[in-house]
């Protein structure tokens, strides 16, 4: 008990402090920085990736043309200075003096071509789709007036995120897409300088950087999938920083001499999803019997280990316009009288679909079996990460986690034209979703989306259920490491001491 | 003794053919489309479409695997990875290293471990050290290696800090990698080299060799031991074979990029090329393995090198086979 | 005739179990054995709790009297867990097992028995089957087919055919040429009489052996198996599925990982012992 206290009072106290340490101050600093991160990287062609996982090393090599932080503000990288011709019309004017890694100098030609990059591969388009390139001019070299077909409230967001990182036209044009994709020209504070696949990424100082130079002459990313063994790397000194410590590791980390855990809010949640082309799920009373099932707090706190938060909202307050629903109450026996008026009083039996991350895994098996309390049983599968978004329709029920930090993209899974997972067809939030991507004017946007929020806790396609932190857990030597909700560290920000 | 090899050499055609044919045909009725699995939900139907028409996925079955097959004969082009657009050859070639080391390795240990020890058991068989060591190798077969991986890196990284948990990078790093997958294979040699040896040990040259004033040591370690060879040499060949892309668990626990893992992760994704790729190149390194278990046969028994210079004899065949 | 065969093998039978019994590790390993049948046929009358009993207020107790064996990260008791899973376990190592001794058994008859192109094409096959680890084939065949507890049964028990086709090989080409093989032919008997009267019975020996110790590495694969998250789904007991989603624990909580991985160990340890003993009696030229 005593122990639990103690670690309840580490957690709060590891969320306020700085990621600075005491008496670092006057010691030399080392050349290196090693971090341990969880997957390898399939592509560091920015277009192509949509994992997280892949950003936040790519964000170093990388730069993008403007910086949106939390709050919404927009900070100038390569574009220095923008302003809206009309609500179509979006004119920027980009820095003279970048030049990518391999010498050749950045201009208007790059955002274009980046641009029509990210509108033919799958995996960016939809983020893309508003962009009209034809119509889209460049005035000079450093600048470019782009166009839109539909006014597009979240251009900023999709610019200086992942998707959005400038490449070097000529570098691809030179290389092709899949060689770049295996040694990336970006004008990043980073080279990219050896990446030996499922073990380690190199990065050495871009010394022709047009900002601030990196303070780490080198950044080695150490791939280490077992969470505990991340862990156990930093505990032998191994590695500097961890990215993705897994709950359990917490309290060992912050009772860990010359460690310490940097833990904050992300964009991360969990959901709980229903096939609305189901006919068992289709019913209303059916999907509100489910969610009355699921005792959240006591799931989240367990698995979380009191590290997340139990979901009060259809997406995380760390995103644009979240509105407050309070969290979806626990009521077995209503569950029960709602299964009965459904036509289910001896409940019903399932598919589930989980991706197969071990923390995924033990959400699924505490909701299956407050499912199967209240006489639901589920069958339950279990898909990696891609397999899973591309099978996740055909089953009646999933959890799926989102990360993504613009409502627009997190809300497209109820869109039909999105279609493939939970298929509500509802043309209200069709027209909805629609028009709110086209709000420029924040608080009406806001409005948009607080009745597009309204309208979905109601409707329970969905049952979020948990709003779960980014942990990372550093050696006291590392100052100046960020805790960005989207794991987006800037590693040219990081010192390491010896 | 050459010819013998280059027929051998000939005979790995077929089976390889076959291997293909077989991973080939499992994944091309395996449910789930790669085009899905690839793109994601993300892709519309055309940009699913095109994928398939780019990598010859619309084509029927037959010639889709002959197509496959002219590029793998006549370029020695496995194919492309699906996932990383690389091609299959490289991102193998990538991860072998670590997979044939670790492989090399523990089977060193295993053999320097568990002939020694089979051996000094056989020679005392019922005394205290054959008691130790038998059960000591019945632990070792039955301990599931992940579930040992785990107990390793608690107790010899955590807790006394004497080597490191995750990584392949420096000597230090193969230590309990190696111990984790040779434990087995060394409990497996022991327990053969013990009983090929008992059954040796009772053979009436040998008696005849103590009969005639031979040191103890000479008897055991000359004549016994090479007569031993032949299953013992079985068993070294298989265990190194299997470890080659079978090494999985212990790929995962310590983080080793290697080609187990490879394979695992390719076969979840479906990722087709390089799950054939892969397997095609694993079943040739273990044809080769086998190749050279046969040849390493041939130098430990003469009966069987005399089968491959004159006819092969049924009778020899079945000495071999029986072995 | 048929009355001195039986009693025959009855006196058979009679010297075997007594070379049998003489072997200490093998009747403790028998008697292992006999405990997990129990647990595996009549669980809930041997577990306090059922396997799927979660009390999240209950998590991480230490083993006591109420949990012998502590209780999980779901507060399930871990020790009723590792008596259900005894039934996982060993249906799995003895369905896997049949599998392959029945086609294994059928491959070798054919491949010894006619030899030539059926032997031929027979060990080509088994070749092909020998040059992909067990476990990549088995992950392909359950990647192809689907998760479920058959198809891993399925996947494993293909893996072992070649061991027994080269067994049963082997001990039909010692025994094909011997003199009551001929008798038999020349008495007109077929074929399939031959093999399965007179020539299966007589190596029976060496399978009997193959297939005890490869119910051991069923039940290791299966583990490994569901380890790499290919296996049995939760929230079933599989003893490596516990060892899988236990190991995040492993630092805090002992109890979690250490009681599957003994269940494990000591069943596979147990079936070995068996296997040894048996080998040893019924092949009493190893035994001095």
């Amino acid at each position: 008990m005593r122990r639990k206290a103690f670690a309840l009072a580490a957690l709060v106290l590891a969320a306020t402090v700085a990621a600075s340490a005491a008496g670092n101050a006057g010691k030399k600093t080392k050349d290196t920085l090693r971090v341990a991160i969880w997957e390898d990287l399939k592509t560091m062609d920015p277009q192509a990736s949509n994992f997280v996982s892949y950003w936040m090393v790519q964000l170093n090599i990388f730069d993008k043309l403007v910086y949106e932080d939390s709050k919404g503000v927009v900070h100038p990288r390569l574009a220095t200075e923008w302003k809206f011709l009309d609500d179509l019309t979006l004119e920027m004017k980009l820095r003279k003096d970048v030049v990518f890694h391999d010498s050749g100098k950045f201009t208007a030609e790059d955002v274009l071509f980046t641009f029509s990059r990210g509108k033919a591969n799958p995996v960016s388009a939809s983020t893309f789709a508003p962009f009209d390139l034809e119509k889209t001019v460049i005035v000079d070299p450093y600048t470019i007036r782009i166009k839109f077909k539909t006014p597009y409230a979240a251009v900023f967001n999709t610019l200086s995120t992942g998707r959005g990182a400038i490449v070097s036209k000529a570098a691809v044009e030179r290389m092709g897409s899949d060689a770049f994709a295996r040694s990336p020209v970006g004008s990043g504070p980073y080279k990219l300088e050896r990446w030996k696949s499922g073990t380690e990424i190199a990065l050495v100082r871009n010394d022709a950087y047009w900002g601030t130079k990196a303070i780490t002459k080198n950044v080695v990313y150490s791939i280490i999938p077992e969470a505990a063994n991340r862990v156990i790397e930093l505990e032998t000194g191994g590695v500097d920083a961890v990215f993705d410590v897994a709950a359990n590791d917490v309290k060992r980390v912050k009772a860990m001499k010359g460690a310490h855990i940097l833990m904050g809010n992300s964009s991360r949640y969990m959901t709980l999803t229903f096939s609305m082309k189901d006919k068992l799920l289709s019913d209303k009373n059916v999907r509100y019997a489910l969610s009355y099932a699921i005792d959240k707090k006591a799931l989240v706190d367990a698995v979380y280990e009191g590290t997340a938060t139990t979901a009060n909202g259809m997406y995380p307050p760390t995103v644009f316009a979240f509105k407050d629903k309070g969290v979806m109450p626990y009521d077995p026996v209503k569950a029960k009288e709602l299964l009965a008026k459904a036509g289910y009083p001896d409940g019903f039996t399932m598919d589930f679909l989980v991706e197969n991350r071990e923390i995924d895994i033990r959400l699924a098996e505490i909701i299956q079996n407050m499912w199967a309390a209240v006489g639901v049983k589920v069958k339950m599968y279990q898909m990696n990460a891609s397999t899973y978004t591309a099978q996740g329709h055909k089953f009646q029920a999933g959890m799926r986690a989102g990360n993504v930090n613009e409502p627009s993209n997190i809300l497209i899974i109820y869109d039909s034209a999105f279609g493939e997972r939970l298929e509500p067809n509802d043309p209200w939030i069709d027209k909805k979703l629609a028009a709110a991507k086209t709000i420029y004017d924040s608080k009406k946007r806001a409005g948009a989306y607080a009745e597009i929020q309204d309208y979905l806790y109601d409707a329970r396609w969905t049952v979020p259920f948990a709003f779960t932190p980014v942990i990372y857990a550093l050696s006291d030597k590392v100052e100046g490491f960020a805790c960005d909700p989207m794991q987006q560290v800037e590693m040219s920000k990081v010192t390491v001491y010896q | 003794m050459i010819k013998f090899i280059f027929r051998r050499l000939l005979m790995m055609i077929p089976v390889l053919i076959g291997v293909s044919f077989v991973i080939f045909s499992m994944l091309y009725f395996a449910p789930g489309d790669a085009a899905d699995v690839i793109l994601g939900d993300l892709a519309t139907p055309e940009d699913k479409q095109l994928f398939r028409a780019e990598h010859g996925l619309d084509k029927p079955f037959l010639v889709q695997y002959f197509n496959y097959m002219k590029g793998v004969v006549t370029e020695g082009d496995l194919g492309t990875s699906y996932v990383t657009r690389q091609p299959v050859t490289i991102e193998i070639m990538e991860r072998f290293p670590a997979t044939l080391q670790l492989s090399a390795m523990s089977v060193f240990l295993a053999v320097v471990i568990g002939v020694t020890v089979g051996i000094i058991s056989a020679t005392r068989q019922y005394s205290f050290i054959d008691h130790l060591a038998t059960s000591l190798s019945m632990i070792g077969v039955s301990m599931p290696n992940f579930w040992q991986g785990m107990m390793l890196i608690i107790i010899f990284s955590v807790a006394l800090r004497w080597f490191p948990p995750s990584g392949f990078s420096t000597p230090m790093h193969w230590v309990l990698p190696a111990v984790t997958v040779g434990t087995n294979a060394s409990a497996n040699i022991m327990r053969m080299t013990r009983s090929s040896m008992l059954e040796i040990i009772r053979q009436d040259y040998i008696r005849t060799a103590r009969a005639k004033g031979q040191t103890e040591a000479v008897v055991i370690w000359k004549h016994a031991l090479k007569n031993a060879l032949i299953p013992i040499i079985t068993v070294v060949g298989l265990s190194f074979g299997r470890l080659l892309g079978g090494a999985v668990l212990t790929e995962s626990i310590f983080s080793i990029a290697g080609v187990g893992k490879l394979m695992v992760d390719a076969i979840k994704l479906k990722n087709f090329p390089m799950v054939q790729g892969g397997v095609l190149f694993i079943a040739f390194v273990m044809s080769i393995v086998n190749l050279v278990v046969d040849v390493l046969y041939s130098f430990a028994d003469p009966r069987i090198r005399s089968m491959y210079t004159r006819p092969r004899t049924r009778k020899a065949a079945t000495a071999k086979e029986a072995a | 005739m048929s009355d001195t065969v039986s009693m025959k093998k009855r006196g058979q039978f009679k010297e075997t179990w007594r070379r049998f019994t003489k072997n200490k590790g093998a009747v403790i390993g028998l008697g292992f054995i006999a405990l997990l049948a129990v647990c595996a046929l009549i669980p809930s009358v041997i577990a306090p709790y059922g396997f799927d009993d979660q009390l999240l207020s209950r998590r991480f107790q230490s083993p006591s009297g109420a949990h012998l064996f502590g209780t999980d990260e779901y507060g399930r008791d871990i020790f009723s867990r590792v008596v259900y899973g005894c039934r996982i376990s060993l249906t799995l190592g003895l369905v896997s097992v049949t599998i392959s001794c029945a086609l294994g058994i059928v491959l070798g008859c054919v491949a010894g028995y006619y030899g030539k192109v059926a032997d031929n094409v027979i060990m080509r096959v088994i070749d092909v089957m020998l040059s992909i680890p067990n476990i990549l084939l088995a992950v392909s065949i359950v990647a192809a087919l689907g998760t479920s507890f058959f198809n891993l049964m399925l996947a494993i028990g293909i893996g072992a055919v070649p061991g027994y086709a080269r067994v049963v090989r082997a001990a039909i080409l010692s025994v094909k040429e011997q003199e009551y093989i001929e008798a038999a032919r020349s008495n007109g008997a077929s074929d399939l009489r031959i093999i399965v009267s007179h020539i299966v019975p007589n190596c029976m020996a060496p399978i009997i052996v193959q297939a005890t110790m490869s119910i051991a590495s069923a039940v290791l694969s299966a583990a490994g198996m569901s380890f790499i998250g290919l296996g049995i789904m939760p929230p079933t007991p599989e003893w490596g599925s516990m060892l899988s989603s236990g190991r995040a624990y492993i630092r805090d909580y002992w109890y979690v990982v250490t009681f599957p991985g003994l269940a494990i160990m000591l069943t596979v340890f147990s079936i070995n012992l068996l296997g040894d003993g048996l080998r040893d009696a019924l092949d009493p030229r190893l035994k001095s």
